[in-house]
C-alpha cells in the first residue's frame, strides 16, 4: 500500500475514533451525573457533541477524495463505503444522545423517577457505553474472530437495552394515574429514555457495517 | 510553494506541424507532477523541452521561455550538458548501458567530474540506496546492468539519474513496461524521491496519476487544457474535455 494512501486511511480511522469517543464521553458523563444526582452535565454535553457533525463531514469528504484518487477494490472498497454509512449512524447516535440529555435534564430535576427506575436508567446508560466501547475495539481490530466476538457482545447489549426499556416503561406507566402535569411529563420522559435505548441500536448499525467491511457479503444496515 | 520549472508562452513545431500551443505552466519543487492526455497530444514533446532533448531533432522549432530553477535554459550561451545534469530523464523502456551495474551509475558523475575515483563507491552505494535497489544488487555490482529484471533495471536507471544530483527528474511512462508489483515499487520510490527532487512524469495510467501525483496537467492536441492539484482534476475537473478524458468518455 502506498504511504499516501495509508495516510488517508489513518486519517479516516482517527476521526472515526474521535467521533465515537465523543459519544462515549457524553454517555459516561451522564452516567456519573445520574449516579450522583448532579444533572448539570446534561446541559453541557451538547457543545461537545456538535463536533461530531464537523468530523462526519470531514470523514465523508476524505472518503470521496480517497475513492477518487486511489480507486480501492474489494476489502479496501468495502471499508470506505461502510465508513461512509457509519458516519451517518454516528450522526444519528449523536442526535439521540443530545435529545436524551436535553430532555432528561429537566425530568431528572423534577424528581419524576423512583430509585428502582433510576437504577434501570443507569443500567441502560451502561449498556450504551459498553456497546460503543466494543465498537471502538472493532474499529481497531483487524482480526475477524475478535470482531465476531465483539459484534456478538454488542448484540447482547442491544437485547439488554430493549428489555431494560420495557421494564422502565412498565414502571413509569404504573405510576401514571391522571392527567396531571407530572403524569404528562412521565409519558414524555419515556420518549426521551427511548432515545437512550436507540443509542445501542446505532452501535449495532455500526457493528453490522464493520462486519460488512471485514468479511464482505451484503450491506444490511 | 517554490517553482522549479516555469514555462511561458511555449510553442513548438515539428516542421509545419505545431505540437505544443502556447503552453504556460509553473511546476513546483518537491512535488510530483503528472502529465496526462491522449496519444499524440504532446506529452513527450513537452517533457523533452524541459531538458532540451528536442535539440537533437532537426525539424524542431521552439518559441517561448523555459526556466529551470530560475535559469532560462534556452538562453544564449547555456551549456546543454549542464541542463541535462540538472534535469535527469527516465524512459519508458529501461535502458541501462551495456556495462556493469556499478559503471551504469558511476559513468555520468565521472564525466561531469563530480567525484574522485575514491568517492565513486560511496556515490554508487548512495544512488542505489536512493533508488531502493542496494539490497538487491550489493553483491553483484559488477554484473551487467542488463542482467537485472525489468523493474530492477528501471530502478537502476532511476539510480543513474539521481547519481548526478539533478534538480528535476523527468519520467516518460516509467512503469508502462512493468508488472503491477514492480510498478508499485517504482511508485513508492517516486513518493520517496520527491523529498529531494522534483518529478515530472508522463503516464497513460489515470490511476497512477491520481495515486502519486500532487499536480496533474491534462494535454489535448497540443493544448494544456487544465492543470491543477490532482485531487481537483480527478474529483472536480473544471473543463469538460478533462472530465471526458479521465472518465473514459473521450472520442
Ligand atoms: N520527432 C518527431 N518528428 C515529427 N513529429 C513528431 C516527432 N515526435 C513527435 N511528433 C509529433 O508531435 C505530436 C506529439 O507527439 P508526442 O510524442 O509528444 O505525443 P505524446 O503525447 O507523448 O503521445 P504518446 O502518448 O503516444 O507517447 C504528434 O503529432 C507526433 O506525431
Ligand atoms: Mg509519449
Amino acid at each position: 500500500m502506498l504511504k499516501n494512501y495509508r495516510r488517508k486511511l489513518d486519517d479516516i480511522e482517527n476521526n472515526l475514533l474521535r467521533m465515537v469517543d465523543i459519544i462515549l464521553t457524553a454517555n459516561s458523563g451522564m452516567l456519573n451525573a445520574t449516579k450522583e444526582k448532579d444533572y448539570d452535565f446534561f446541559g453541557s454535553c451538547e457543545k461537545q457533541l456538535k463536533v461530531i457533525e464537523d468530523l462526519a463531514f470531514k470523514v465523508d469528504n476524505t472518503i470521496v477524495t480517497t475513492l477518487a484518487l486511489f480507486s480501492p477494490e474489494a476489502k479496501d472498497l468495502r471499508e470506505l463505503v461502510a465508513i461512509l454509512k457509519i458516519t451517518n449512524e454516528l450522526s444519528r447516535a449523536r442526535s439521540n444522545v443530545k435529545n436524551y440529555a436535553l430532555d432528561m435534564k429537566k425530568y431528572f430535576a423534577e424528581g419524576l423517577f423512583d430509585e428502582r427506575t433510576i437504577n434501570n436508567i443507569i443500567l441502560l446508560q451502561e449498556s450504551s457505553i459498553k456497546s460503543f466501547r466494543a465498537v471502538v475495539e472493532m474499529i481497531k481490530s483487524d482480526d475477524e474472530n475478535e470482531s465476531e466476538k465483539l459484534y456478538n457482545s454488542i448484540l447482547v447489549e442491544e437485547d439488554k437495552a430493549d428489555e431494560l426499556y420495557l421494564m422502565i416503561e412498565q414502571e413509569v406507566l404504573a405510576t401514571v394515574c391522571d392527567n396531571s402535569k407530572i403524569s404528562v411529563d412521565k409519558m414524555n420522559s419515556l420518549k426521551a429514555i427511548r432515545k437512550l435505548e436507540k443509542v445501542t441500536d446505532r452501535a449495532v448499525g455500526v457493528a453490522d457495517l464493520i462486519m460488512f467491511a471485514q468479511t464482505g457479503g451484503e450491506i444490511t444496515h | 510553494m517554490e517553482n522549479i520549472v516555469s514555462v511561458e508562452n511555449l510553442n513548438l513545431w515539428y516542421g509545419d506541424n505545431q505540437a505544443l500551443k502556447n503552453i504556460n505552466i509553473n511546476m513546483y519543487k518537491h512535488k510530483i507532477t503528472a502529465l496526462i492526455g491522449p496519444s499524440g497530444c504532446g506529452k513527450s514533446t513537452f517533457l523533452r523541452v524541459i531538458n532540451r532533448m528536442n535539440d537533437l531533432i532537426d525539424s524542431v522549432h521552439i518559441e517561448g521561455k523555459v526556466k529551470v530553477d530560475n535559469e532560462d535554459i534556452y538562453a544564449k550561451g547555456v551549456d546543454v550538458v549542464s541542463v541535462r545534469k540538472k534535469v535527469g530523464m527516465v524512459f519508458q523502456k529501461p535502458n541501462p548501458f551495456p556495462k556493469s551495474i556499478f559503471e551504469n551509475i558511476a559513468y555520468a558523475p565521472r564525466v561531469h567530474g563530480m567525484v574522485s575515483k575514491k568517492e565513486e563507491e560511496d556515490l554508487v552505494e548512495r544512488a542505489l540506496k536512493g533508488a531502493g535497489l542496494w539490497d538487491e544488487v550489493k553483491d553483484s555490482l559488477h554484473e551487467p546492468g542488463t542482467s537485472l529484471s525489468g523493474g530492477q533495471q528501471q530502478r537502476l536507471c532511476i539510480a543513474r539519474a539521481i547519481a548526478v544530483k539533478p534538480e528535476v527528474i523527468l519520467m516518460d511512462e516509467p512503469t508502462s513496461a512493468l508488472d503491477p508489483i514492480s510498478t508499485e515499487k517504482i511508485e513508492a520510490l517516486m513518493l520517496e524521491l520527491k523529498k529531494n527532487y522534483s518529478i515530472i512524469t508522463v503516464t497513460h495510467n489515470m490511476q497512477q496519476a491520481s495515486r502519486i501525483a500532487d499536480y496533474t496537467a491534462f494535454f489535448h492536441l497540443g493544448d494544456l487544457v487544465e492543470y491543477d492539484e490532482t485531487e481537483s482534476i480527478f474529483l472536480n475537473p473544471k473543463e469538460k474535455r478533462t472530465e471526458d478524458y479521465i472518465t473514459g468518455r473521450f472520442g
